[in-house]
C-alpha cells in the first residue's frame, strides 16, 4: 500500500475536523462522516447492480466514486480488487488487485483474505509465498469461509508453507465439507477412507462421498461406485454401484466408464448388455484408459469370434 | 389542563434526559476516538511544521493542535459523564407528582415562584439521573416549606387564577419550542439515525467506532512513517 493512497483517508479525516464546538461538533462530525459513508454505500449498491448486469465500465466508475468518498470501505476495496483481478472494465492487473485485496483483508474482510491467500498461493501480483498464503487462508477459515477452509486443508495436506499435518488437513476439509463444499467433501471422504489424519472409517468415507456425489462431484461419484462395488463401508450393492458409476461416467470419468462397461458385460446391477459395455469401454479407451482398450478388444473377440480388424 | 401540563413536562424532561444519556454514550464511545484521531493529525502537522519551517505549516500545526484540544475537551467533558437513562414507571410517577406539586406556574406569589423554580430545576436533574430518593426529598422539602401552606381557598381571587392560566399557556408554548429545538439538534438527529439502524439490526455506533479506529491506525502509521524519516540513522 503506498503512502500516497493512504493520504486519501487522512484528507477525509481532516476535512471533517474543521467544524468546531466541543461536544456538539463531535456530534456534527459523526453525522457528516455517516452521510459520506452512506453515499459511498449507495455507490457500492449502484456498482453491484451494474456489475450483475455485466456493465463493467459503469460498475468500475461507481466503485471508484465510492472509494473516493470512503477510502476505508472494505467491500469497495474487495470489488475493485476483483475487477482488476478479472480484467473487468479495466485491463487485467494482478498487482493492483493484490493491493486492493490486501487492504480489504487487513480490515478483516473474509472474502478478501481468501483472495489474498490465493494470490500468495499462485504468486499472482506478488511473489509466490506459501507461508503467507496459509496465514491468510487461516484468517478467512476462522471466519468460516468454506473456500478458504478447503484451501487450508490442501495446504496442510501438501505441507506447503506449513509443516505437513494430515490431522489439520482433515479438520479443515471437514469444516468446509460440512458447509457443502463438494471438493472438500471428496477430500475428507478420502481422508476417512485411507485413515489420513482421522481414524480409518469407511462409513464416514461413504457419507462424505455421497454428499459430494449428490452435488455432482465426479470423483466422489466414481469412488462411491467403488464402495458399492466392493462393499467398503456400505452394503455391497451392484445396482447402486451402477448408478454412481453412470453418473461419473456421464461426466466423462474414464475409470467409471470402464467399470460401468464391466457391469454391463457381466450383468451386475444392470441387465447384461454387451453393446452398452462396448459403448462405455470405447468412451474410456478414447481417453487413454488402457484396460478399457483391452477389454473392448476382448469384447469384440467374444462377440464376433475373431479379433477386431486392424484396418 | 394541569394533567396535560404534567404530561408535557414529563415528556420534555424525558427527552432531555434521553438525549443527554445518548450524548454521553456517543462521546465516550466515538467522541474519544475523534479526539485521538485529531491528536494524531496534530502530531503529523507539528512534525511537518518542524521539517518544513514555513509560516503556513506552523499555523496549520497550531490550528490542528487547538482542534485536538477542543475535541479532547468535548469528548472528556461533563457531557460525556451522562449515565444511561431508562426511567422506571415509579420514577415517572414520582416525577409527575413533583410537577403537580411544585410546578412554578402554580405559584401563589413571586416568593413561592422562586422556590418552585429552584426545586423544579433540581427535580429535572434528579429525574435525568434516575434519582428517586432525590425526587422524594424535593417533594418533602416543598411540603414543609411555608410557601406550600398558603391559604388557597378564600384568598384565591379571580385575577390570580387568570394569571396562572396565562402562565400555563405560555409554558406549553415554551415546552413545545424547547422540544422542537432539542429534536432538531445534532445529537438528536444522530440518535435518530442510530435508532433507525438498531431497528434494522445494525449497530451504527460500533460501525462509527470501527471507522474512526481505522483512520486512527492510518494516521498513526503516517506519523510513524514521517518521524522515522526524520530520525538520524
Amino acid at each position: 500500500m503506498s503512502a500516497g493512497d493512504d493520504h486519501a483517508a487522512l484528507v477525509l479525516a481532516q476535512v471533517t475536523a474543521l467544524t468546531r464546538g466541543g461536544a456538539k461538533s463531535l456530534a456534527t462530525r459523526g453525522r457528516a462522516d455517516l452521510r459520506v459513508r452512506e453515499e459511498a454505500e449507495d455507490w457500492l449498491k449502484k456498482g453491484l447492480d451494474s456489475y450483475h448486469r455485466r456493465r463493467f465500465g459503469d460498475a468500475l466508475a461507481c466503485f471508484e466514486r465510492g472509494i473516493q468518498l470512503n477510502p476505508n470501505h472494505s467491500e469497495l476495496q474487495l470489488r475493485l480488487g476483483i475487477m482488476y483481478h478479472e480484467g473487468e472494465g479495466v485491463p487485467k492487473d494482478h498487482a493492483k488487485a493484490f493491493v486492493w485485496f490486501r487492504r480489504a483483508a487487513e480490515q478483516g474482510d473474509a472474502g478478501a483474505q481468501n483472495n489474498l491467500g490465493y494470490a500468495y498461493h499462485q504468486g499472482e501480483g506478488v511473489p509466490q509465498d506459501f507461508a503467507q498464503a496459509a496465514a491468510w487462508f487461516r484468517k478467512a477459515s476462522e471466519r468460516g469461509l468454506r473456500d478458504a477452509q478447503h484451501s487450508l486443508g490442501v495446504i496442510y495436506a501438501a505441507g506447503d508453507g506449513v509443516a505437513q499435518d494430515y490431522e489439520q488437513a482433515a479438520m479443515w476439509y471437514r469444516k468446509a465439507a460440512d458447509q457443502e463444499h463438494a471438493e472438500a467433501q471428496f477430500n475428507v471422504g478420502t481422508c476417512y477412507f485411507y485413515g489420513q489424519g482421522v481414524p480409518q472409517d469407511g462409513v464416514m468415507a461413504a457419507y462424505y462421498w455421497r454428499k459430494g456425489g449428490e452435488q455432482g462431484h465426479m470423483e466422489s461419484q466414481y469412488t462411491l461406485g467403488n464402495l458399492y462395488l466392493h462393499g467398503w463401508g456400505v452394503q455391497q450393492d451392484y445396482e447402486q454401484a451402477a448408478v454412481w458409476y453412470r453418473r461419473a461416467a456421464e461426466q466423462g470419468e474414464p475409470f467409471a466408464q470402464s467399470e460401468l462397461g464391466d457391469l454391463y458385460s457381466k450383468g451386475l446391477g444392470v441387465p447384461q448388455d454387451l453393446a452398452q459395455a462396448a459403448i462405455w469401454y470405447r468412451e474410456a479407451a478414447q481417453q487413454g484408459h488402457s484396460d478399457a482398450q483391452q477389454k473392448l478388444g476382448l469384447l469384440d473377440v467374444s462377440r464376433r469370434g475373431e479379433p477386431l480388424s486392424r484396418s | 389542563m394541569q394533567a396535560e401540563l404534567t404530561d408535557r413536562e414529563l415528556f420534555l424532561a424525558s427527552l432531555r434526559a434521553e438525549l443527554a444519556a445518548f450524548e454521553g454514550r456517543y462521546l465516550r464511545e466515538v467522541g474519544v476516538l475523534y479526539a485521538e484521531l485529531d491528536d494524531w493529525n496534530a502530531k503529523i502537522a507539528e512534525l511537518t511544521a518542524e521539517t518544513d519551517g514555513s509560516e503556513g505549516a506552523k499555523s496549520a500545526a497550531a490550528e490542528a493542535r487547538s482542534q485536538a484540544e477542543e475535541s479532547y475537551a468535548g469528548a472528556h467533558g461533563e457531557a460525556a459523564k451522562a449515565a444511561e437513562f431508562s426511567p422506571s414507571p415509579e420514577l415517572k410517577k414520582l416525577f409527575r407528582e413533583v410537577v403537580k406539586q411544585i410546578h412554578p406556574d402554580y405559584a401563589s406569589d413571586e416568593a413561592d415562584r422562586l422556590v418552585r423554580n429552584r426545586l423544579m430545576a433540581a427535580a429535572n436533574l434528579a429525574y435525568r439521573r434516575s434519582g428517586e430518593a432525590a425526587l422524594r426529598r424535593i417533594l418533602d422539602e416543598y411540603k414543609s416549606s411555608p410557601e406550600s401552606v398558603r391559604d388557597e381557598g378564600v384568598g384565591a381571587d379571580l385575577v390570580r387564577v387568570l394569571r396562572q392560566i396565562d402562565q400555563i399557556v405560555q409554558r406549553f408554548a415554551q415546552i413545545e419550542a424547547e422540544a422542537a429545538e432539542l429534536a432538531s439538534s445534532e445529537i438528536a438527529l444522530l440518535m435518530a439515525k442510530v435508532q433507525t439502524a438498531t431497528a434494522e439490526d445494525r449497530d451504527l455506533l460500533a460501525e462509527m467506532k470501527q471507522d474512526v479506529q481505522h483512520r486512527i491506525g492510518l494516521a498513526r502509521n503516517e506519523f510513524e512513517d514521517q518521524s522515522s524519516k526524520l530520525r538520524p540513522r
